[in-house]
């Protein structure tokens, strides 16, 4: 008890009593709570997690982007928000493009960080026998943990990532072009600069092309645990309980880093020449129309791009390791993808706001876009039921594929939550767990794990996060979001 | 109670991430002590105790900012590269500059035979959330907090 002492020594303010309750799900930040706020904040959650996202600054996080000069509507917190540096992570801001800002700290550092699902037609008891040896497969082709990958790319294939995305991983002969279509965005941004991601960003990260990382992400090989709505489920191709899919989490790594990295440095200087003051440096920003927003935006897409190359050549070693253990054959049509989302990006769309159709700079920190059926950039397949919105949780119980509801386009600039969100901190949890060997826990519940780092299994535990089943009940409750599977994990690899 | 050491360094928590608390008598000190907090995560050990395989270096390393807290974002975002890229690890930092636009150092350290020889949390990158820089006559203290 003694060494959270000095943590408490800060008094943090009561954000509960602040707080003004609209319905069962749903809490405001009036815009008088905080000086500098342009617009109210609005926070998804029911009672349990309210009580959670109130005891770290979090909240006054959201406060501090409502003061964003040209921001819209809300300061939105997802109910898995929790304290971030700058920006909350799981929160959503849109911008005017016409006169508001662009923010590299609304992105962070993982640039288009996300999340792929793959399924398959295996059942749970045809891979179990063989299911350590097809983890030991995936965390030797898929390096994960700290520092660089190993992989030397052409010259050509640099820029060509940078440029294409996902398509470009394909013509270097990971996965297929069907994949694309199943691909937010089709697996990249328009209008990438590459000119303007640096060396360093591009030494940094261009060896990692293939590599997981470290940290929160991770690849999964789960079993659909229970399907909760069947049409959609039918549409997605998930069939039932037992049947066999793969999660991956990781982004455009080291490459992405650099790239905010340097741009928080610039924008330091230019944010005074434009007379921006902001709460907190880490939510540095620059008209969306400036040169310096320009510039931002197009490296911003060039790291993104990468992250979408980065997620398909993992998807096509994932694919080889399937096929080498399990026997699975032409293994890019006997594991397609499902969906794959980004949650740390920021976007230009269209959004109606106070009955008008306004260009916006959507923001999307550790929150993922959740569109509704009907949505022209939806795959055909997919139009009817909305687009899948993949919710992972902690690697100890489930994760969820949801829906995206007509509700996120009236109310969150089409987004949803991205995870479960933590609720200790990583030095927390580690406390509380010394001396357990997660691994060994796991593996005793049923869930076999490969670990670049067991020490950092502690900071990943079950106990780190919130509920996801609570987190995804106050989406579905709010109408932003359906639930329509989910998953367990099997075995898991981690960085 | 033991007395606060002259110079030194610690952990911070923070919820998704973690932060580093670093003083010393002056700047150059300060700076110097953040990045071996920097280390301490990266290796999970204090870098100066640290006992890891690799080949012997000593180099310079540099970084620009034109105010305090930027050239303390680059000096660690400078070293946080050398160590993704060249895999250097610094066990001893001599500060010889260290007022803004410019810090200059000399590192003596290791070039780690593989990157599983640092044992630690991966850090992404350097914040200036909270970014803290207080330059003093007698002491000198910086806060920050790093993505993990």
């Amino acid at each position: 008890m003694a060494k959270s002492a000095k943590n408490a020594a800060k008094a943090p303010r009561d954000w509960v009593r602040v707080l003004r309750r609209i319905d069962d799900v749903r809490w405001e930040l009036p815009a008088d709570a905080v000086p500098g706020m342009r617009v109210p904040g609005r926070i998804y959650a029911n009672e349990k997690l309210i009580a959670l996202i109130a005891q770290d600054e979090s909240l006054g996080q959201v406060a501090g982007v409502a003061t964003l000069p040209g921001i819209v509507g809300a300061s939105l917190a997802m109910p898995d928000i929790h304290q971030g540096y700058g920006f909350p992570i799981g929160g959503v801001a849109a911008t005017r493009v016409s006169d508001g800002v662009v923010s590299p700290g609304g992105v962070g550092f993982d640039i288009n960080c996300g999340v792929r699902l793959l399924r398959t037609n295996l059942r749970r008891h045809e891979i179990e026998s063989r299911l350590g040896e097809l983890l030991d497969q995936l965390a030797r082709d898929v390096p994960a943990g700290a520092g660089t990958g190993t992989k030397a790319i052409s010259a050509n294939d640099q820029e060509g990532v940078l440029w294409e995305g996902a398509a470009r991983a394909v013509q270097m002969g990971h996965g297929s072009e069907a994949d694309l279509a199943f691909l937010e965005s089709n697996g990249a941004l328009p209008d990438p600069e590459p000119a303007l991601v640096s060396e360093r960003a591009r030494k940094r990260g261009l060896p990692q092309l293939g590599t997981l990382g470290s940290g929160n992400h991770f690849l999964e090989v789960q079993a659909v645990d229970r399907i909760l709505d069947e049409e959609a489920a039918a549409a997605y191709g998930l069939e039932g309980r037992g049947q066999v899919v793969v999660m991956l989490h990781t982004g455009s790594r080291g490459l992405g880093h650099q790239v905010c990295q340097d741009f928080l440095d610039l924008m330091q200087g230019a944010m005074q020449q434009y007379g921006i003051d902001v709460p907190d440096a880490q939510l540095a920003c620059v008209p969306v129309r400036s040169q310096e927003g320009r510039e931002y935006l197009g490296a911003m897409a060039a790291a993104a791009n990468f992250a979408w190359a980065n997620r398909q050549a993992i998807t096509g070693a994932v694919r080889r390791a399937f096929g080498r253990v399990l026997g699975v054959r032409d293994p890019d049509a006997a594991l397609p993808v499902v969906y794959d989302v980004s949650h740390n990006i920021v976007k230009i769309e269209r959004h109606t706001v106070d009955g008008e159709e306004q260009e916006l700079c959507v923001h999307r920190k550790g929150a993922t876009r959740a569109f509704p059926a009907g949505h022209p950039e939806l795959p055909e397949p997919y139009r009817g039921v909305g687009q899948p919105v993949l919710v992972p949780g902690d690697m100890g119980r489930y994760s969820y594929v949801c829906a995206g509801l007509p509700g996120a386009m009236a109310e969150t600039f089409g987004s949803c939550c991205h995870g479960a969100g933590r609720v200790l901190s990583r030095g927390a949890a580690r406390r509380s767990l010394a001396g357990v060997d997660i691994a060994q826990r796991m593996q005793a519940e049923g869930v076999l794990v490969r670990a670049a780092n067991r020490a950092d299994l502690a900071e990943e535990a079950s106990e780190a996060y919130k509920d996801a089943r609570e987190v995804v009940l106050t989406v579905q409750e709010a109408g932003i979001a359906r639930m329509v599977a989910q998953l367990r994990p099997l075995g898991v690899v981690k960085g | 109670m033991r007395a606060t050491p002259t110079a030194g360094y610690a952990l911070l928590d923070h919820t998704a991430d973690v932060g580093v608390r670093a003083w010393g008598p002056d700047a150059a000190a300060a700076f110097a002590q953040a990045a071996r907090g920097l280390f301490a995560i990266v290796l999970d050990a204090d870098p100066t105790a640290w006992t890891g395989r690799g080949e012997p270096v000593v180099r310079t390393a540099s970084a620009e900012g034109t105010t305090w807290q930027a050239l303390l974002v680059n000096w660690l975002a400078e070293l946080l590269y050398l160590f993704e890229v060249e895999r250097f690890v610094p066990r001893t930092i001599a500060v010889h500059e260290c007022a803004p636009p410019r810090i200059a150092a000399t590192l003596g350290g290791i070039v780690l035979a593989s990157m599983d020889e640092a044992g630690g949390t991966a850090v992404k990158a350097v914040t200036y959330h909270q970014l803290a820089v207080e330059i003093g006559p007698k002491r000198s203290e910086v806060r920050v907090i790093l993505d993990i």
